[in-house]
């Protein structure tokens, strides 16, 4: 495996006066209450973890468990308080601000939460204004920029101020201009929260399609389980500033690392997060004509392994039998055992 | 001690109290001050004692040290006066290169840096109003008398009025649009009809220097106030004085350091109009969400590109309103300024105040007001322009009004020029 693109060790990031200090004095264990009662609040709480190239990690959590705040740190627009963490092999927290600008001209784009749009320029130029920043002539910037326009279809629109848009809109400007540099490592804070759900599945699968073609790395921010699921190479769930558990969907809902986890998870459709392959048995005896591939989540076959009487062969993609399946399992992952299975 | 860990604000009270009242007792009042004198010996009476400190003596009263404090307060203006003169007239003389008698000159440093200003401030304000108006300082400046005087013909000849019209005309237009054009020719024509052409240009050259210094001082000191902390501290108070300070109160001592002219109005109204646009530009900057510094920081921009093209525009309401007290602040003071000196509009209102000349009053107060609505107006429009990216133009479309004006200058001035020669000592027509 080639380096990681993000790599995280052991970052804090503690909001107040003397928070250097006190964290030294804390020697590795951070306590959010004890902090908060000297007038620290414990944004991020030893954070260690590595996104390779071309996964997306989508960060959970409640509000105010630090997720934005995590998200500053890794992009530097906050210097975390402890911690080490590495943007390509680079020390991010050791570069200077020439190296910081470069980094961020050339590699990094951010989608905010609250849009963060200029107020004083059109759609058209938010989006091209990264580029112009970086010195690109202001008619390439600008046609350029029109791509975007048209890849986040707000065509007519583009020379609208933010002021004249939709919160949704704004989002997608928002989006296109952390596009237009075509950077290869992507933050989005909740970038599409603000859209309505039938924009935000468009967006979903645009986001995907577009995943597949161009391979950033990508953190993600979501409040949105079912965005989660359908997004996510790995999940990371935050509580306090805390990752307390960081690891694929399908192990978060089987193998919840905490309580807390288990509770965050409870709801989740398990059906969308599970796939074929982490429920089957082993055996492959006693098999009906139906077969079913291994990486398909249970939601899609469900209907078909229903109707069966007997167990289905589950297959590989090269058409070799791995294992089996039977309709109990799925009546009991579905709708049953969510305690027994643990 | 304790006392002073738990209330850190009182040890520079401490301080002012002590450094008071050690004023108080160690500040004699000097023989020359006569007046000032007579009226502590008038206050003198038996309840009086004094005592020898450093060989003179220090009266005050037994019973009651407050007592002393009027009379002592009551010189204090003087001997701030004092020092300013002789901070002007005497401290740290330096050889200057004089070039009229071709020798070395001593003169106090302070005196020469006031002259130097006032020598500058007096060059922009001229430049301007010998291209409206026409004379003969300009040139000078750039060479001298006696080649003046050798060659007759140079001269600025001003620009006729139908040219200056025209051309704020065409300036609106382009940043406005018809409406605003329409009421710059309007003003133009009302100023020239009525015969206040004259003071009325010498009103906007002074203005067309003292607002836009006003503006980028303010600006500049309002960015260092947001940078930095201490900058905002230090600048603090100053700004509240001069905000609560009356205007006529500045005249004064604007007046010994730079003398009289339009150059010390220039000067005067700059530190009325500073302040304003400081307080305006920092409450501007503060305002600014953080969300949009951070994503114009992730865009990639530096501290410079953070400031001029994130900050600055996003500001830009709190900052325009600034430009707006600054061009009023300029017109108001470019009355009070009529007292020292400076020409225009004011001196005209101040006659009209002398003579209770009601009609002159009011001619040179709606000209004034009029002026500073176009200006204002115009400055708005200038701001709030759009830049169209879309319009594939050549280089004379995108340039023709800038154009044309330029070519009308220049027209007028040749035209103006040779109205001059053919008319000349009489009255010039075609100006
Ligand atoms: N500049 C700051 N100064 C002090 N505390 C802060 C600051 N920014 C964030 N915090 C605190 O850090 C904690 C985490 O905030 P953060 O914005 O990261 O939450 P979040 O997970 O993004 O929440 P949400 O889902 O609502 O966006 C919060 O308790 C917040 O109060
Ligand atoms: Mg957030």
């Amino acid at each position: 495996m080639s380096e990681p693109v993000i790599k995280c060790e052991n970052v804090y990031k503690i909001f107040g006066a003397n928070s250097e200090k006190m964290l030294k004095e804390a020697n590795g264990s951070v306590d959010a209450k004890t902090f908060q009662e000297k007038g620290c609040i414990v944004g991020v709480n030893n954070a260690s973890f590595e996104v390779s190239k071309g996964e997306m990690l989508v960060v959970m959590g409640l509000s105010g468990s630090g997720k934005s705040t995590l998200l500053r740190c890794i992009s530097r627009l906050t210097d975390a308080t402890g911690g080490k963490i590495f943007i390509e092999g680079q020390d991010l927290l050791k570069l200077n601000n020439k190296e910081l600008i470069d980094l961020r001209r050339n590699k990094m784009g951010m989608v905010f939460q609250s849009f963060a749009l200029l107020p004083h320029k059109t759609v058209v130029e938010n989006i091209a204004f990264p580029l112009q920043i970086k010195g690109i002539k202001t008619e390439d910037s600008i046609s350029k920029a029109m791509d975007m326009v048209k890849l986040v279809g707000l065509e007519g629109r583009e020379n609208y101020f933010p002021r004249e848009l939709s919160g949704g809109q704004q989002q997608r400007v928002g989006i296109a201009r952390s596009l237009a540099v075509e950077p290869d490592i992507w933050f989005l804070d909740e970038p599409f929260s603000a859209l309505d759900p039938l924009i935000r599945k468009e967006m979903q699968d645009e986001f995907l399609r577009l995943q597949e073609k161009l391979q950033k790395t990508i953190m993600f921010i979501t409040h949105d389980f079912d965005e989660a699921l359908k997004l996510a190479d790995r999940i990371a769930i935050m509580k306090d500033g805390i990752i307390e558990q960081l690891d694929t969907p399908a192990n978060i809902v089987l193998n919840p690392a905490t309580e807390y986890v288990r509770k965050f998870t409870e709801e989740v459709p398990r059906e969308k997060v599970l796939l074929i392959e982490d429920v089957m048995d082993k055996s492959t005896n006693d098999l009906g004509n139906l077969k079913v591939l291994k990486d398909e989540t249970i939601e899609n076959v469900a209907e078909n392994i229903l109707t069966q009487e007997k167990s289905v062969a589950v297959i590989d993609a090269n058409n070799k039998i791995v294992g089996s399946i039977n309709p109990t399992k799925i009546i009991n992952t579905v709708f049953g055992g969510r305690k027994k299975n643990n | 001690m304790e006392l002073l860990k738990k209330y850190p604000k009182l040890f520079p009270w401490l301080f002012l109290l002590a450094v008071f009242f050690a004023l108080c007792f160690a500040i004699e009042v000097p023989e020359t001050y006569k007046f000032i004198r007579g009226q502590a010996e008038f206050i003198k009476d038996p309840n009086q004692s004094s005592y020898i400190f450093l060989g003179k003596e220090v009266r005050y009263y037994a019973f009651d040290v407050f007592w002393r404090l009027p009379p002592l307060l009551g010189w204090l203006p003087i001997w701030i006066n004092d020092s300013l003169f002789f901070l002007m007239n005497e401290w740290m003389p330096i050889e200057v290169w004089n070039e009229d008698t071709q020798e070395f000159k001593s003169r106090p440093v302070v005196l020469q840096i006031t002259r130097n200003l006032t020598a500058f401030m007096t060059f922009l304000i001229q430049l301007i109003r010998e291209t409206l108006l026409g004379g003969l300082e300009t040139i000078v400046a750039f060479s001298s008398w006696d080649w003046i005087d050798a060659n007759p013909w140079a001269e600025l000849p001003g620009l006729p009025w139908t040219i200056v019209a025209a051309g704020s005309a065409i300036l609106a237009y382009k940043l406005s649009g018809k409406g605003l054009a329409i009421f710059a020719g309007l003003v133009m024509t009302y100023i020239s009809i009525f015969g206040q052409w004259k003071p009325s240009m010498q009103t906007l050259s002074f203005i067309l220097v003292a607002a836009p210094l006003s503006f980028i001082f303010g600006l500049g000191l309002g960015i260092a106030a947001f940078k930095s902390k201490r900058v905002e501290k230090a600048l603090y108070p100053i700004l509240l004085v001069m905000q609560t300070m009356p205007q006529y109160a500045v005249l004064v001592p604007a007046l010994v350091l730079f003398g009289v002219g339009d150059h010390a109005a220039v000067i005067i109204t700059m530190i009325v109009a500073v302040p304003p646009m400081i307080l305006l530009t920092l409450l501007g900057l503060r305002a600014v969400p953080p969300e949009v510094i951070e994503a114009g920081r992730m865009s990639g921009c530096n501290n410079w590109q953070l400031m001029s093209k994130v900050l600055i525009p996003t500001a830009r309401r709190d900052i325009l309103i600034g430009v707006n007290q600054v061009i009023m602040v300029c017109f108001s003071m470019a009355v009070i300024s009529a007292f020292i000196g400076a020409k225009g509009l004011g001196f005209n209102l101040l006659l009209a105040l002398n003579q209770l000349n009601i009609g002159l009053a009011l001619e040179a107060g709606l000209c004034i007001s009029l002026i500073a609505i176009l200006l204002d107006k115009m400055s708005l429009a200038w701001a709030n322009k759009q830049i169209d990216y879309f319009g594939n133009l050549t280089f004379y479309q995108r340039n023709k009004n800038s154009i044309f004006f330029g070519l009308a200058v220049l027209f007028g001035i040749i035209f103006a020029y040779f109205g001059s020669f053919y008319f000349k000592e009489g009255y010039n027509y075609f100006f």
